[in-house]
């Protein structure tokens, strides 16, 4: 009845589940706070370096440059592991109503690294199409962030934004915006 | 006795699964995730909960999912970094992990450029640092596996009083 095992069974179950509602109840607390706070935002796009086609891959792409200014340290909260925050390209083809590219992106490790101050960068991945959509078309870049905690549910965010037109003609020389 | 007390155990365990299975619209919807190439956010052995609506969850850029595809047996968690949608609603996604320098047309295969909704496992939305551990551990040693089932059923069988 009082033997070693049940009684080592029993602590560790009430271990655990104490363990797993103070997670419960940490984690909803950092998503609360999370919610009600934002970085500081200013992006640009500065310039379009040339748009062309691949024609192994079929299909249009372009090269970006921009500026951005972004502070994440005042909204650091103790529940951030680290900060994955990527640009996304969003706009409508023809052929595609929903189009959304990442073209760059940094992971932010630790409060020290929260302040983002780039001036013409090019970007990380190209914009390149589905198809051969590209031409004359609106495009609205976001700042996206994606917050991977310690512990609980994954917060995804975004704030400033900044729209240029895709020139209607290809070209090889660069579009300042 | 002992036998149906262990065989509750276990189906209370597989009963538990199918209605996380249920809640979640996923086949897979707790996933331990195996490889470092989405560090550093995401190490070996955390484990992330998964969704899978399809109507409701609208896949967007930068979520992190579960895909599966048919020629390869493990899933894989990556992020998505790129999402066509058509007049249909139909999407064509690319994914990459964090940690890797190309994306991942290559795990693709021959053939294949896009994901599709199909081959998607479920999003994640949260996440639990080094749950997934044991199942690290018994992965690179299948052995201990055997032995740690073994285990168990004995203390379920020999104990209980």
């Amino acid at each position: 009845m009082h033997a070693l095992g049940p009684r080592i069974n029993v602590f560790f179950t009430h271990l655990m589940t104490m363990l797993l509602v103070l997670v419960a109840i940490a984690s909803s607390f950092s998503y609360y706070q999370l919610s009600s706070a934002s970085p500081t935002v200013d992006l640009r796009i500065s310039q379009l370096s040339f748009l062309r086609t691949i024609s192994r891959e079929r299909c249009d792409q372009a090269y970006l440059k921009f500026d951005l200014t972004a502070d994440f340290q005042r909204m650091w909260t103790w529940n951030i592991n680290h900060m994955y925050v990527y640009l996304v390209a969003e706009y409508v083809t023809d052929s595609h109503q929903r189009n959304e590219v990442v073209v760059w992106d940094t992971i932010l490790s630790g409060k020290k690294q929260g302040k983002i101050e780039r001036r013409g960068q090019n970007n990380k991945y190209s914009l390149k199409d589905h198809g051969y959509g590209l031409r004359g078309k609106e495009v609205l870049v976001k700042l996206k962030y994606n917050i991977l905690p310690y512990m609980g549910p994954l917060f995804y965010g975004e704030q400033g934004q900044n729209s240029f037109l895709v020139p209607q003609n290809y070209t090889s020389k660069a579009v300042i915006y | 006795m002992q036998v149906i007390s262990l065989g509750l155990l276990l189906s209370g365990a597989l009963i538990t699964y199918k209605i996380f299975m249920l809640i979640s619209n996923s086949e897979s919807p707790i996933v331990v995730v195996l490889s470092g190439s989405m560090e550093p956010g995401v190490h070996r052995g955390d484990l992330l909960l998964l969704t899978n609506y399809i109507e409701r969850d609208r896949l967007v850029s930068g979520d992190i999912v579960v895909y599966k595809l048919p020629e390869r047996n493990i899933p894989i968690v990556h992020r998505i970094i790129k999402i066509h949608e058509d007049k249909n609603l139909d999407v064509d996604i690319l994914s990459k992990g964090d940690n890797n320098i190309p994306d991942d047309r290559e795990l693709y295969g021959r053939g294949r450029r896009w994901l599709q909704r199909p081959n998607i496992a479920g999003r994640a939305f949260a996440f639990l640092p080094y749950a997934g551990m044991l199942t690290i551990i018994m992965n690179d040693y299948p052995q201990l596996k055997y032995v740690l089932l073994g285990c168990l059923s004995g203390l379920a069988l020999i104990g209980g009083e």
